[in-house]
């Protein structure tokens, strides 16, 4: 008789040992994975698995409302769900070449180039551009980088501007073999387009010749 | 008998409660989260690849992720779909504890933690080849060290911008006569005139810059890469008497040209202001004085002259682009006592700037 008194109290004092932290952290949730994961101890059930989501369901679960769904969160009033959105970023460059043309030293050239972002990321993205070297001939005649702020006309200046939300600065500067961060944002976007006019001016002492660079752009998302 | 199966059946219903109440405590303790290899999220997590255009190989990847408490030991795979060729030895750092030297394959990159903590947690030295089609492209973290997470990378059909220009060659030049009072400089733009030496004596030697004698200016600009020069002709080679073609005063080289000797030619000046040009940039070239008219002293009262001739003398240069660099140019004469008295004593010096692109 003690030892049966025995048995059920232990296996009671399990239940309640078991059961507690899930009671206690019966409403967890978790972020920057974009899961919302609550449970109830409960009579039954068990999950519904797709490619996409993870649906759980029980048996005795109070039905208490209706669910919340947006893009990157679903709440569920009443029962315990699962929402998992998957990492995504994507970024396009065009055009993939600016001609500037014939330049002249009473007027600046320009061209433009737009780079454009859609990201989930949590954290944000950045967009850097690192060139293969000055806007140069082959004989390694180039004309300068802008030092100054802004590329002026006559002054033998070439450099980029920026233009979009997401720009990283309203000035003209150097494109050059050290990375250069061109576009931010701190958190998820949608076709955000950062709009770079490259510059070119130049001075009546820039080499005769034709010029050209690469410029290559690289975004990375922080999740 | 009873009794012997009355004290089994309770020893056995003892042994297995003790059983149940040690699964209950090992299950509770899972369930606070007491045992260290339990899986963890990283945050903050990111991959800051070399090239984002699809199909480029030997892309560097710099990851970086934010871990929880840790400590965290054991292997670390990072598992790129889409990607292809992975090579390399992935290393890197972490807080508290180390990174082991890992393996690249295929598409996934292993390193080992030992003990890594709450922290920056970076994983480098691995290359791959970018995916063939572009779109967004989860990579998944897992392994032994009980780190999980996913993040995405880009890749694109194009990631660079070519730009190109060009600069038409160009060059400009300017030569003339211009008062003695007024130095040559770099606004200078007066072309042609003439020089008139005046009547020419035996006691003295008559030059540019003297008695309002007037100098020669000379400008020139250009983007020639390998600069141009200056040279002059002259029409006779010497002073010559229109009126009597026979009787001339030489051109001749003579540092200095004496006075009451016979003689004409030129030289550029050598004085600090005598030359000069823009501040540009880039930085252009300053002119060069060339031989026989470049003596180290060549002003109104040094007459250490060059020769002309019918044929072009180099007489100035620059090495590369210049913009408005000018020279001035001094003339000389002097004469002896044997020189035939004529009023129209005369030449034309002729005055070509050629570049060099």
């Amino acid at each position: 008789m003690t030892t049966s008194r025995s048995i059920v109290f232990t296996i009671l004092a399990g239940v309640l040992v078991l059961g507690a932290p899930k009671f206690a952290f019966g409403d967890t949730m978790a972020s920057g994975s974009f899961i919302i994961t609550s449970d109830d101890l409960t009579a039954g059930g068990g999950n519904i698995n797709s490619p996409s989501f993870i649906a759980e369901s029980d048996m005795g679960g109070k039905a208490t409302g209706e669910d919340a769904v947006s893009s990157s969160f679903k709440a569920c009033a009443g029962y315990p769900c699962t929402l998992t959105v998957t990492p995504s970023i994507t970024f396009t460059v065009s055009p993939n070449s600016v001609n500037l043309g014939t330049l002249i030293s009473t007027a600046t050239a320009t061209g433009t180039a737009t780079i454009t972002t859609t990201s989930n990321a949590g954290s944000g993205y950045v967009t850097t551009v690192i060139a293969d070297g000055h806007l140069r001939t082959a004989g390694g005649q180039y004309v300068p980088d802008v030092t100054d702020g802004a590329v002026t006309t006559g002054a033998g200046e070439y450099g980029i501007g920026l233009t979009g939300a997401d720009r990283a600065f309203a000035d003209d500067r150097s494109v050059t073999t050290t990375v250069r961060t061109v576009a931010s944002n701190a958190g998820a976007v949608t076709n955000s387009s950062v709009t770079v006019t490259f510059k070119a001016a130049i001075s009546r002492t820039v080499t005769a010749g034709s010029y050209s660079q690469i410029a290559t752009f690289i975004s990375t998302g922080t999740f | 008998m009873n009794n012997e199966r009355l004290i089994m059946n309770s020893k056995t219903k003892i042994f297995f409660a003790k059983i149940l109440t040690i699964a209950v405590i090992a299950v509770s303790i899972f369930q606070f989260g007491l045992l260290p290899a339990m899986a963890a999220t990283a945050t903050g997590i990111s991959d800051t690849m070399s090239r984002n255009k699809v199909g480029i190989t030997a892309v560097t990847h710099s990851v970086s992720m934010t871990l929880p408490s840790g400590p965290f030991s054991g292997t670390l795979t990072l598992t790129y779909a889409n990607f292809t060729a992975f090579a390399g030895t992935p290393t890197g750092t972490c807080a508290g504890g180390s990174v082991g030297s890992g393996t690249a394959s295929s598409n996934i990159a292993t390193v080992t933690l030992t003990t890594c903590g709450a922290g920056t947690l970076t994983i480098t030295s691995f290359t791959g080849t970018n995916p063939a089609a572009a779109g967004s492209n989860t990579v998944t973290i897992a392994g032994a060290a009980g780190i999980t997470g996913s993040f995405a990378v880009a890749s694109v059909t194009d990631d660079q911008v070519g730009v190109s220009a060009s600069v038409d060659p160009t060059i400009t030049f300017d030569v003339g006569a211009q008062a003695s009072a007024t130095a040559c400089a770099t606004t200078f733009s007066v072309d042609g005139g003439t020089v008139a030496l005046g009547t020419l004596s035996t006691t003295t030697v008559t030059s540019s810059d003297l008695s309002s004698v007037m100098h020669i200016c000379s400008r020139l600009t250009t983007n020639a890469a390998s600069g141009a020069v200056v040279t002059v002709k002259s029409l006779n080679g010497n002073l010559k008497s229109t009126s009597a073609t026979s009787d001339v005063i030489a051109s001749n080289t003579a540092t200095p040209l004496a006075t009451g000797t016979s003689g004409y030619g030129l030289c550029v000046g050598s004085a600090g202001g005598d030359t000069g040009m823009d501040a540009t940039t880039p930085v252009g070239v300053l002119p060069t004085r060339i031989s026989p008219f470049n003596n180290a002293s060549c002003t109104s009262a040094a007459h250490n002259i060059g020769a002309v001739t019918q044929s072009a003398q180099s007489i100035w240069s620059v090495s590369a682009a210049s913009q408005n660099a000018f020279a001035r140019i001094y003339v000389k004469a002097g004469i002896s006592g044997t020189v035939v008295a004529h009023a129209d004593y005369a030449d034309t010096l002729t005055f070509v700037a050629t570049g060099t692109f």
